[in-house]
C-alpha cells in the first residue's frame, strides 16, 4: 500500500488496483513558476485487475500519469490509491551495457519468478546471452515486457504494472503473444498500458483517455475498444468531438 | 526488485572489478622491488604495506569514485530508478533505495580493503608476536577509518551524478577528498599563511589525512591510542552524516 492515498480502502477492488478520485490533477511543480497543469480527473475512476490503455495525443500527459502513478512526481492535487505492488517500465528503460538478459533477470527477479521469466523469454525468443548493448529495440522490449509479466505472475496480493509504450518496437508475432498474456492473466494483475491509438484491434477492458486535460475511462465491448470511435475523439477537432 | 543485486550483478559482469582485483596486490609486491632495497632490506616489508595501502587510496579516487559518478548517471538516464523506487516496500523509498546502492558501491572498495589488509598482515607483519599485534590493530584501525571516509564519498559521488555529468561530479568528489587527504595536511605550511580562505578552508573542510594511518605502519609508531581512535570515528562519522545527508537531498530518480 503506497503513501499517496486518502481514499477508503473499500474503493479499491482487491487483488491489485488504483483508484483515481475526484478532482486529483496531475502536472508538474515548480519552485519558480506556477504548477504546470497537465491533466485532471472530473469523476473518479476504480481500476481493479484487468488490463487497461492509457490513451492521448503526443504530449497530452500519458507519461506524466504514469510517472504519477509510479510515484516520481506528486499530484498537484488530491491523492490517487493503490493496492498491491507497483512497478513502472518507462519507455526507453535501458540497463548497463555489458550486462545480459539472462543476468538482469536473475538480479531482478526471485528464484520462482527467474524461472518463470525463462519461459516466457523462451516464448517470445529472447536472446538471454547477448549482451544488452547489441539488442535491438524489439528484444529491449521483450525484456521488457519479460520482466513484468514474470514478477506479476508469483505476486502475492496484487500487482499493479505501468507500461509506457511497450510494444512500439514489436513485430507483430511478439505483440500478439504479449497481448495473449495480458488476455490470460489478468487474475490479479492490474496492467496499465500507454498506448498511441493507431491500432485497428485495441483490446483491453477499458481505456484511460486523455483529451483536453481530462482524464476519462472508455470501457470496452467484449474485451475490444470502438477503435474509430476513440479516435475521432482523440484526433478530431475539437468543435467536432 | 533488488537494486543491490542488479548493481552487483553489473559490476560483475564487467570485470573491472577483476583487473583491480588482481593489479592492487601484484603492484603492491613488485613496485618496492624498483627501489634499491638491495642497501636495506628490512625495508621492503614496511614499503610493500606503504604501496599497498597508497594503492586502495589511488584505486579509491580513480575507480571507486568513478564507478559511483557514472552507476549514478546512467542509472538515472536509463530510468533504472523509475523502475527501483516504485517497487520498494520501505518506508522511506527514495532513503533505502539510495542505503541499498550504496552498499553496492562499497563492495569493491571493501573488495580491496581486504586485499589490502591481507597483504599488509601476511607479506610485512613484523616477525616479534607483540609488534605483529600492534601492527593487526593498526590495520584494523585504518581499515575502519577508510571504509568511514569512503562510504559517504561514494554515496554523494553517486547522488552528484544523478544531477550533474558524471565527469564533473567525480572531479568535484574526488577534489573534495584529495583535498582532505593530502593537501590538508601536506600543503598546510603553506596554506597557513594565506589568509582567510585557507582558514575557512582548514575549519569547515575534512581533515581526511587523519584517516591516513601509512605513516603509522611505515614507521611502526604503533596503533592511535583508543581515545583518539574514538575521537577520528566520531568526527569522520559525523562528516559522513552530513554527507549522506546532503547525497539524499541531491539524489534525483526521475529523468
Amino acid at each position: 500500500m503506497h503513501s499517496t492515498e486518502i481514499s477508503p480502502r473499500s474503493t479499491v477492488p482487491p487483488g491489485g488496483g488504483v483508484f483515481f478520485p475526484k478532482g486529483l490533477v496531475i502536472g508538474y511543480h515548480s519552485r519558480r513558476r506556477p504548477p504546470a497543469r497537465v491533466a485532471a480527473f472530473e469523476t473518479e475512476i476504480c481500476l481493479g485487475p484487468g488490463h487497461y490503455l492509457l490513451l492521448a495525443r503526443n504530449g497530452s500527459g500519458k507519461t506524466t500519469l504514469l510517472r504519477t502513478l509510479g510515484r516520481l512526481i506528486k499530484p498537484l492535487e488530491g491523492a490517487f490509491r493503490i493496492d498491491g505492488r507497483l512497478l513502472h517500465f518507462c519507455d526507453d528503460l535501458t540497463f548497463d551495457a555489458g550486462h545480459k538478459p539472462r543476468e538482469i533477470l536473475r538480479a531482478l527477479l526471485d528464484r520462482d519468478s527467474f524461472k518463470t521469466s525463462l519461459s516466457f523469454a523462451g516464448e517470445l525468443e529472447l536472446p538471454l546471452d547477448r549482451d544488452y548493448a547489441t539488442l535491438s529495440r524489439g528484444n529491449r522490449q521483450k525484456l521488457v515486457a519479460v520482466l513484468g509479466e514474470a514478477a506479476a505472475a508469483q505476486r502475492e496480493g496484487g500487482c499493479v504494472l505501468l507500461f509506457d509504450e511497450p510494444l512500439s518496437g514489436l513485430d507483430f508475432v511478439a505483440r500478439d503473444l504479449v497481448r495473449s498474456w495480458w488476455r490470460e492473466r489478468k487474475e490479479g494483475v492490474c496492467r496499465i498500458v500507454s498506448h498511441h491509438p493507431d491500432d485497428a484491434t485495441l483490446e483491453a477492458d477499458a481505456a484511460l483517455v486523455i483529451r483536453e486535460n481530462t482524464v476519462g475511462l472508455v470501457k470496452s465491448t467484449d474485451g475490444v475498444l470502438d477503435w474509430s470511435g476513440l479516435r475521432h475523439s482523440l484526433f478530431a477537432p475539437r468543435s467536432e468531438a | 526488485m533488488n537494486g543491490l543485486r542488479l548493481y552487483l550483478s553489473s559490476l560483475f559482469s564487467r570485470k573491472v572489478i577483476l583487473v583491480f582485483a588482481l593489479l592492487l596486490p601484484l603492484l603492491a609486491v613488485f613496485l618496492p622491488e624498483l627501489a634499491p632495497v638491495s642497501l636495506k632490506p628490512s625495508l621492503i616489508e614496511p614499503a610493500r604495506a606503504q604501496a599497498a595501502w597508497v594503492l586502495l587510496w589511488l584505486a579509491t579516487v580513480i575507480w571507486i569514485l568513478v564507478e559511483a559518478s557514472s552507476a549514478g548517471s546512467r542509472w538515472r538516464r536509463g530510468g533504472i530508478f523509475e523502475l527501483l523506487l516504485p517497487a520498494s516496500r520501505a518506508r522511506f523509498p527514495k532513503a533505502a533505495l539510495v542505503l541499498q546502492l550504496n552498499a553496492g558501491l562499497l563492495f569493491p572498495a571493501i573488495v580491496l580493503l581486504i586485499e589490502t589488509i591481507l597483504i599488509s598482515l601476511c607479506l610485512c607483519a613484523p616477525s616479534d608476536p607483540a609488534e605483529a599485534r600492534l601492527w593487526s590493530v593498526t590495520n584494523f584501525q585504518y581499515g575502519t577509518l577508510y571504509l568511514i571516509v569512503t562510504a559517504p564519498l561514494c554515496l554523494l559521488a553517486f547522488s552528484l551524478g544523478t544531477r550533474l555529468n558524471p565527469v564533473v561530479s567525480w572531479i568535484t568528489v574526488a577534489a573534495f577528498l584529495i583535498y582532505g587527504l593530502v593537501i590538508q595536511e601536506k600543503f598546510a605550511p603553506f596554506l597557513s599563511g594565506g589568509g582567510i580562505a585557507s582558514s575557512l578552508g582548514s575549519l569547515f573542510l575534512p581533515h581526511y589525512h587523519l584517516a591516513d594511518l601509512t605513516d603509522r605502519l611505515v614507521f611502526k609508531l604503533g596503533p592511535l591510542p583508543p581515545g583518539v581512535f574514538g575521537q577520528f570515528i566520531l568526527y569522520f562519522g559525523g562528516w559522513g552524516i552530513i554527507l549522506g545527508v546532503v547525497a539524499l537531498t541531491l539524489f534525483r530518480p526521475g529523468r
